[in-house]
């Protein structure tokens, strides 16, 4: 079953097309890894797989419910409600995080959790407390955002994705923010989870981990999908465009 | 006349003074809200107007705003108001302020970056809630600064209400020092204004330390 479906996906910016029909699926328990070079659109992409960006023209399908659609050459998206339901489906993790600087690790894991889920503080701080744990934080709870490193602050960040029990993930760019000796403790993390079966989306650049982690490669150049295959298209891209990719990031 | 009676004297108007300054703190902290987010609207009147407003209120005296508020209901709309003066005073000061305010928390609330509410957003979390939960807390922190200047000029401010002849500190400290031919009276207005100022800015870095556990 597909989480996720995207046909035909274009986007402009100030007129200017940095999607040029795009299709992306996501099936059930599967890790997607969104590569392409800079300004390609993978962003935009998995912006408008979010539901942070609208598309001009296309159509989405999460979990069999219609997000969007075309109707006489206009993409039209649900109302409000149906947009709420199909985002608690939804976890986000930023490039550069983005937590809460005035909440603690541990409140920015629960505030959410009790103010749109709806659950009890005590629920709540169990949650988080097995989800730092998971992430290896659970000695950092009390702590600050800003108190964090790097690769703790993204950690949080999936913890806090986590806590409202997404059933897809997308991720933009996860480590690029971090130092490169952080990074290994987020891609862990990031594995584990596609162990586990968690449906994702990973745009990344870490090409090793895509070949290790990911399902499926979806490669896309100047706003198109230029090849798309398993993990070993890495080792035998067919399109000169990807060989020249990887050629151009192994150097 | 010693200077122990001179303030016993002044006390009244000191009352008068702090009463003012604490009903327009109350009154323009909150109104500055609506304004601020009516100068942010998309919709263009209500902004147009909002920012017109604001530009009006900075960019004319306190003291003819005033005026204005005093005689207004007389002298346009024929209406004899006794008791007023006060009154008059506090919507002056309330409007002006606020406009002042709004403007700090426009550009408080502007300074907060638009990944913040992306992250409230993918979380789900309502309008209002992201408001009042994650954006309005964290521009109370960046505020402080600026509002803690405006307010150190509304002490000073509060003084203007004896254009009207309200019986403030300052027109207090006036009809003792004239009646005596005494600086000693002026003495004990700025005493007075400097100790009321220094109470502010003390209080103000208690808030900033208590805001700084986060960054
Ligand atoms: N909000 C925006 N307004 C205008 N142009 C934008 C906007 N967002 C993205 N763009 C443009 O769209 C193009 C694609 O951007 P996008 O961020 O999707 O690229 P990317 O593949 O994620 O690149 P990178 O690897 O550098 O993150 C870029 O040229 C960018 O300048
Ligand atoms: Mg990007």
């Amino acid at each position: 079953m597909n989480v996720l479906t995207i046909n035909n996906l274009k986007k402009n910016f100030e007129g200017r097309p940095i999607l040029k029909g795009v299709s992306l699926s996501i099936r059930e328990g599967e890790t997607v890894a969104i590569l392409g070079p800079s300004g390609s659109g993978k962003s935009t992409l998995i912006r408008c797989a979010g539901l942070l960006e609208r598309m001009d023209e296309g159509s989405m399908i999460c979990l069999d419910k219609k997000v969007a659609w075309m109707e006489n050459g206009q993409c039209v998206y649900a109302g409000p409600k149906e947009l709420k339901q199909v985002r608690s489906n939804m976890g986000f993790v930023f490039q550069s995080f983005n937590l809460f600087p005035h909440f603690s690790a541990l409140k920015n894991v629960t505030d959410a959790q009790i103010h749109v889920k709806k659950r009890t503080a005590k629920e709540a701080e169990e949650r988080a407390r097995a989800l730092l744990k998971k992430m290896d934080l659970s000695h950092r709870a009390d702590a600050y955002p800003y108190q964090l490193s790097g690769g703790e602050q993204q950690r949080l960040s999936i913890a806090r994705a986590l806590a409202m029990d997404p059933k897809v993930l997308f991720f933009d760019e996860p480590t690029s923010a971090l130092d490169p000796l952080l990074t290994g403790s987020v891609l862990q993390v990031i594995r584990t989870l596609a162990e586990e079966g968690m449906t994702m989306a990973v745009v990344t650049h870490e090409i090793n981990f895509a070949r290790s982690v990911a399902d499926r490669i979806v490669f896309i150049l100047n706003g198109v999908v230029e090849e798309e295959g398993p993990a070993s298209i890495l080792d035998n891209p067919s399109s000169p465009a990807l060989k020249e990719f990887l050629s151009g990031i192994t150097k | 006349m010693s200077f122990l009676q001179i303030t016993s004297q002044l006390w009244e108007g000191m009352a008068t003074s702090m009463l003012l300054f604490c009903l327009t703190l109350l009154g323009a902290i909150p109104l500055a809200l609506p304004l601020a987010f009516g100068e942010m609207s998309r919709f263009r009147p209500i902004s147009l107007l909002c920012q017109g407003y604001i530009s009006i209120m900075r960019g004319t005296p306190l003291m003819l705003q005033l005026l204005v508020v005093y005689f207004a209901p007389w002298y346009v709309f024929h209406i004899p108001l006794t008791g007023y003066r006060f009154t008059a005073v506090v919507i002056a000061f309330v409007l002006n302020y606020a406009a002042y305010f709004a403007e700090i928390y426009r550009a408080g609330i502007e300074s907060i970056p638009k990944t913040q509410y992306e992250a409230a957003e993918v979380l789900g979390y309502s309008k209002g809630q992201t408001f009042f939960g994650i954006i309005l807390p964290q521009t109370v922190k960046r505020i402080l600064p600026p509002m803690t200047n405006e307010i150190i000029t509304l002490v000073k401010d509060t003084s203007l209400a004896f254009a009207i002849g309200v019986m403030e500190m300052f027109t207090m400290a006036k009809q003792i020092a004239a009646a005596q031919k005494s600086m000693v009276p002026f003495a004990a207005a700025a005493l007075f204004y400097y100790v009321f100022n220094l109470i502010v800015a003390r209080l103000s870095a208690l808030a900033e330390k208590k805001l700084s556990y986060y960054r």
